[in-house]
């Protein structure tokens, strides 16, 4: 019962040790996004003294506050002083939480370990001031937790991400749609999925969440049994999620099959990269906060270069 | 298909006829069918309820794993077809594996019949020492016989033998199916059999063998011939028969297993083998069968020495009734090979009188051949029946006067006058031999009995003239050679010689009658160099001509000439033929220089004779260019000719120049013999008397004429070739009905020194006769014919007739006729040992391999209760298993029928509820 009644606790998926791994790490925006407080990241608004970023020649219609007076002395020409301003961060975590991800061997399927994700991400980034909220889906827009800055709006996450009967994803597009719709303002959005669905249309809802200028994280969860086919045996595999099922002998087929895999994850990655989007092939046999650590440290280094960049030019 | 081999061994239609089962009826037995193809098909059941028996997976990754099975589907087709085949070979190799034992289960209840056959012939007496004790061949064999049986009882299968010995054949010894207690019987049966003193030959055995196979229902045979396997049996002269009858006696399937048992004894594989020496009698033959008393009678006795090297001083004991007469008991030197040694022996007491004659001090080989024995019947005087159809003239007396003369001086001969008619009724048997002097012609009885008293071992003498008719003579009695009688008579005899032609031949100094044979008995002592010049002289003035050659040109084993006349032709008939071969001597060749002195001489006188006009000299001149032996004291003047015609390039020459002279001369035939039945007739083409020669008196060769008539005598009393009975032969005696009593008994007579062998227990005292048994005679129209089979043992067997007594009168004494056996030394005394090529050879129809020499150091197990060898036991066989067996189990393992290292079975079964495996399981 003890163990019932903490599977039924949604705060399962906050995961100590990962926390305690990840807690002196920080999620930043790879781009510019929209906040309402100031925070930690970039807004695409400009401010004031904040920090400096350019002069830019008066044009009709400017707010005649920001203009240079000392460029006009010196230049007699109207120059407009722009400042960054910055900003807190909207982050959506978007779970797949169908039928597929309920598949697992080792201590976590793969719908605990993304759910764990989540709620990870989700902590770290209420302790940055910046709010997040969860979207989970199937078959369709399952549930909705508007983003939130207030450090208990991580029950909510959890209690959201939290399904009892999970079903069948079908159209990921439709899906991925709605999720844009439902996120207007820019932001960060973290899709936790194994991805088992149509490449192009997994493709055409990236890219549209792209467009919206969203930064976006992938991870895509795969189960040790999903990557390594270890199965010995006549077995009946049962497809998931309507799919039909075969009775062979797996070993037999072990080499196909992880040739079909690698192709499908190269297309991943590659499709994923094609359009600016940052991915990560977790495995449930990992360890979460290695995973998680590692992945940030990575995204630490890039912002870090990128801004070196920036002042570069 | 598994066939074992030893089943294979019989080809399908011979066992299928037979209706024996072969391994091919046993997997076409649909039940073995059934079963095999259930066994086959095992692997693909288990296949089947290994693909029922899977683990449940639910699973989300189907896309690749639909996608593998698209793409492998094919190259997984075939791989598992083919370890589907792997495995189905794997249980067919294992059906192969156990076939053989399902063949023995089978075959068990085909079983083998063993014929043995114990040759207990004489040779098998060969006796040595052996650890101090004296051993027999016999003595072996039938230990070999003993361990056989013992042997063959080890098999699985049922074993029926069947023993006999070969001397009779018609006496199962032991026919059984051999277990413990048959074992113990045949142990004592063995121990009865004693070896005989026959003569027997191999194929006997090999027939009897096939009789046996023919009736026998067990489908395995063998026939074990356990003999000394004497060299004289099988390379002999019966080889080739004996070798078809192996022949088909393996035609039928039967293995002949040939047990040598003879000392010293041959090792496997030694081919040819060591024997002992032996010598034996091969023959003691008197000059007569009948004497007067007091009569001195030549012997003569054959001994063989079948060693390679010559015995001195030998001593050869002869006995008469048992008692030793020093007189002919003497030291012999027995060369290698043939020696004959002849003694006299005159004899005292009437009536039969056994002689024996034993080589003392032989150690070992056969001790039955070194006596031998003879029987010669004494009487006061010796009845000689003659009948004369000439008359007596004022200047001739009568034919039988002569002859009767003659006998009557010698002694112990009393002439029996009769004449032609008289033949008709009259029985012959008393008389020893037949003089038929001049006789015009015989009744068809008197021919009849004639032919008879010839067939059964008699001679009849004829001496032609001028009362004989041509023509009676040529159809009743030569009857186109199937008669008594040798040649054809021409139409009438030669016209008397005249005056003239007489003086005339007297002085040519020419061979009036040439001696062809002059080794034959009747002419051996006229033969002789110092009297054959009186021959010269010898007129013959008539005699019967007979018809020319080529129309009687008989068989000359038949026939024989021993007197021939010269030939009176013209010498122009052969003066060409005789110049062209002379030509031909080769004188100037330089090759025969050393015999030119001799060769010219001898030409120049045929050249001379050819310019004369008489023939003889040509044929004297031929004679002595074939024959000039030269001078040893001086050959260069002087040289042998024979060695020049022995030489192969003059041999055509020679035969040519012999033929030539032979024709030269020799003319019409005056004495010759003929063989009929097992007795002969001599005939003289002239008078007995002087009607028509003058050799009975009045010329310079009439002195020859009473020892020629004498040994004529001697001859047609004496003992032939028929007379030598061996032991085992059958005795048939036929006489005349009307005179005898249809019943006859037989007694026996043992040598002096009865050898121990078959049925010799009672040992009589010496001399004495052992009544044997009754016969009763069997009777056909005027024969009564007595028969007597069972003479296995060396001796006089006699016959007692009982004559009918004439009407009105007291039954008179039984007659007595005695026959002698003797032990067969001439075909079983040679203990010379066959090669086992010889042995083991077949004539070409039968089956190689399956006659073979079995020698006293291999094992008889193997051979008679064979373990069933098959391809089963190859190694090859395992070999295949075994990487058939790794192959599949590669493929199995490449194929994930198996686990890998470190590889779990399944993981747990994950069917919905979204637990976390390791808490799905603690539920």
């Amino acid at each position: 019962m003890a163990t019932a009644a903490k599977t039924d606790d949604p705060r399962r998926f906050l995961h100590p040790e990962t926390i305690a791994r990840i807690s002196r790490l920080d999620l930043r925006a790879q781009h510019v996004v929209e906040g309402f407080i100031s925070g930690m990241h970039r807004s695409p608004f400009f401010g004031h003294s904040v920090e400096f970023v350019q002069h830019r020649e008066y044009t009709p219609g400017d707010d005649i506050r920001h203009l240079d007076w000392k460029v006009w002395s010196k230049t007699d020409r109207y120059y407009i002083k722009q400042y960054e301003a910055e900003t807190n961060l909207r982050c959506n975590v978007v779970v797949d939480v169908s039928e597929s991800m309920h598949y697992g061997r080792g201590a976590l399927n793969k719908y605990a370990y993304g759910c764990t994700i989540g709620a990870c991400l989700g902590y770290l980034l209420l302790r940055q001031q910046d709010a997040v909220g969860a979207i989970t889906f199937d078959s369709d827009v399952r549930q909705i937790v508007p983003p939130r800055s207030q450090q208990r709006h991580i029950d909510a996450i959890c209690k959201a991400m939290d399904v009892s009967r999970p079903r069948e994803k079908t159209d990921v597009e439709k899906i991925l749609r709605r999720v844009t719709e439902s996120v207007p303002s820019r932001g960060m959005i973290v899709l936790i999925s194994d991805l088992l669905v149509d490449r192009p249309a997994l493709f055409r809802g990236l890219e549209m969440l792209t467009q919206r200028r969203h930064d976006i994280l992938v991870f895509h969860v795969m189960d040790d049994d999903e990557l390594t086919f270890p199965f010995a045996g006549t077995t009946r595999f049962e497809g998931m999620e309507e799919l039909p099922q075969l009775t062979c002998d797996p070993r037999a087929l072990r080499d196909g099959y992880i040739e079909a895999l690698e192709e499908y994850l190269v297309e991943v990655r590659r499709g994923c990269t094609r359009v600016g989007i940052d991915y990560a092939l977790v495995r449930t046999g990992d360890t979460l906060d290695a995973v998680l650590s590692k992945f940030l440290h990575h995204r630490m280094a890039v912002r870090a270069s990128a801004k070196m960049g920036s002042h570069a030019q | 298909m598994t066939v074992p081999l030893a089943a294979s061994q019989f080809t399908k239609p011979q066992a299928a006829r037979e209706g024996i089962p072969t391994m091919f009826d046993v997997f076409l037995h649909p039940g073995f069918m059934i079963a095999g193809l259930a066994l086959v098909s095992a692997p693909i059941i288990i296949h089947l309820i290994n693909r029922m028996r899977f683990k449940r997976v639910r699973w989300a990754a189907m896309e690749f794993l639909l996608k593998s099975q698209k793409r492998n589907r094919r190259r997984l087709i075939i791989e598992q077809l083919i370890l589907l085949a792997l495995r189905c070979l794997l249980i067919a190799l294992a059906g192969f594996l156990v076939a053989r034992f399902v063949g023995n289960i089978i075959n068990t209840e085909s079983s083998t019949l063993h014929l043995v056959v114990l040759d207990d012939t004489l040779s098998m007496n060969d006796r040595w020492k052996e650890e101090g004790d004296e051993k027999k061949a016999f003595d072996v064999a039938r230990q070999r016989v003993r361990q056989l049986a013992k042997d063959a009882a080890t098999a699985n299968s049922p074993q029926r033998m069947k023993v006999v010995t070969l001397s009779n054949l018609e006496n199962v010894i032991f026919s059984e199916r051999l277990n413990d207690q048959s074992l113990a019987d045949l142990g004592k049966k063995l121990d009865d059999v004693r070896p005989s003193l026959l003569h027997v030959k191999p194929a006997e055995a090999v027939k009897w063998a096939r009789e046996q196979v023919g009736a026998a229902q067990e489908p395995q045979r063998y026939l074990h011939f356990v003999s000394d396997l004497r060299d004289a049996d099988w390379s002999g002269a019966d080889a080739d028969a004996l070798a078809q009858e192996v022949d088909g006696l393996t035609g039928t399937g039967t293995r002949v297993l040939l047990l040598d048992v003879a000392h010293p004894y041959r090792s496997e594989k030694q081919p040819v083998a060591l024997h002992h020496d032996n010598m034996g009698i091969t023959d003691l033959r008197p000059e007569t069968r009948f004497a007067a008393e007091g009569m001195p009678v030549q012997f003569t006795v054959t001994i063989h020495n079948y060693s390679a090297a010559e015995r001195k001083a030998v001593f050869l004991e002869t006995r008469v009734n048992g008692e030793v007469r020093f007189e002919a008991t003497q030291p012999v030197d027995v060369k290698v090979g043939e020696t004959k040694h002849t003694f006299m022996i005159g004899f005292n007491k009437p009536g039969y009188n056994q002689v024996a004659v034993t080589l003392q001090g032989e150690d070992a080989g056969v001790e039955a051949d070194n006596t031998r024995i003879a029987v010669v019947e004494v009487r006061k005087q010796v009845p000689v029946l003659m009948v004369d159809g000439s008359e007596a003239n004022p200047n001739v007396q009568k034919d039988s006067y002569y002859v009767a003369t003659v006998l009557g001086v010698a002694k112990g001969y009393t002439a029996v006058q009769k004449t032609a008619r008289d033949l008709d009724d009259l029985d012959l048997d008393p008389y020893p031999c037949v003089y038929l002097l001049n006789v015009a012609t015989l009744g068809e009885k008197a021919i009849k009995r004639l032919e008879d008293y010839v067939t059964r071992g008699g001679r009849v003498a004829f001496f032609v003239g001028d009362k004989v008719r041509a023509g009676h003579y040529n159809e009743a009695l030569y009857k186109n050679g199937q008669g008594l009688f040798p040649v054809p008579l021409a139409a009438r005899p030669t016209d008397k010689l005249e005056t003239d032609e007489k003086v005339k031949r007297l002085f040519e100094n020419q061979y009036q009658v040439y001696l062809r044979d002059p080794d034959h008995p009747i002419f051996r002592e006229a033969a002789q160099a110092k009297y054959r010049e009186v021959f010269k002289f010898l007129l013959i003035d008539q005699y019967w001509p007979a018809l020319p050659r080529f129309q009687w040109n008989a068989d000359p084993n038949k026939v024989k000439e021993l007197v021939t006349l010269p030939n009176r032709k013209s010498l122009e008939d052969y003066r060409f033929r005789a110049a062209e071969l002379n030509n031909q001597v080769p004188v100037g060749d330089e090759k025969h220089e050393k015999y030119r002195p001799a060769l010219e001489v001898h030409r120049r006188a045929v050249r001379d004779s050819l310019a004369g006009d008489a023939l003889f000299t040509l044929g004297n001149a031929l004679e002595r260019l074939l024959n000039d032996r030269g001078n040893p004291a001086d050959l260069t003047k002087f040289p042998d000719l024979k060695e020049f015609w022995d030489l192969p390039e003059n041999q055509k020459l020679r035969n040519e120049l012999n033929a030539l002279r032979e024709t030269v001369q020799y003319g019409d035939p005056l004495v010759l013999t003929n063989r009929f039945g097992k007795g002969q007739v001599v005939a003289f083409l002239t008078t007995a008397g002087r009607a028509w020669n003058d050799w009975a008196g009045g010329c310079p060769a009439s002195w020859t004429y009473p020892m020629t008539i004498l040994d004529l005598q001697k001859w047609l009393t004496g003992t032939g070739e028929e007379s030598n009975y061996n032991v085992g032969d059958p005795l048939e005696v036929v006489v005349d009905a009307g005179r005898y009593e249809p019943k006859a008994s037989v007694e026996y007579q043992p040598p002096p020194t009865a050898p121990k062998g078959e049925g010799a227990a009672a040992e009589p005292a010496r001399g004495d006769r052992i009544p044997l048994k009754d016969l009763a005679g069997a009777t056909k129209d005027t024969t009564l014919t007595f028969s007597f089979a069972d003479a296995r043992q060396p001796g006089v067997y006699f016959l007692k007739l009982q004559p009918k007594p004439a009407p009105g009168q007291a039954a008179t004494d039984p007659e007595e006729r005695a026959y002698v056996y003797n032990v067969d030394t001439e075909n079983e005394g040679d203990l010379k040992r066959a090669s086992k090529e010889s042995v083991e050879r077949s004539g070409g129809a039968g089956e190689r391999g399956r006659v073979m020499l079995v020698t006293p150091d291999m094992g008889l197990r193997e051979h008679v209760a064979p373990k069933r060898k098959d391809a089963s036991e190859t190694p090859w066989l395992y070999l295949v298993i075994l990487m058939v067996l790794i192959v599949e189990q590669a493929l199995a393992v490449h194929l994930s029928f198996h686990l890998k290292g470190g590889e779990s079975m399944l993981p747990p079964m994950m069917r919905g509820g979204g637990q976390p495996a390791a808490a799905a399981e603690a539920a």
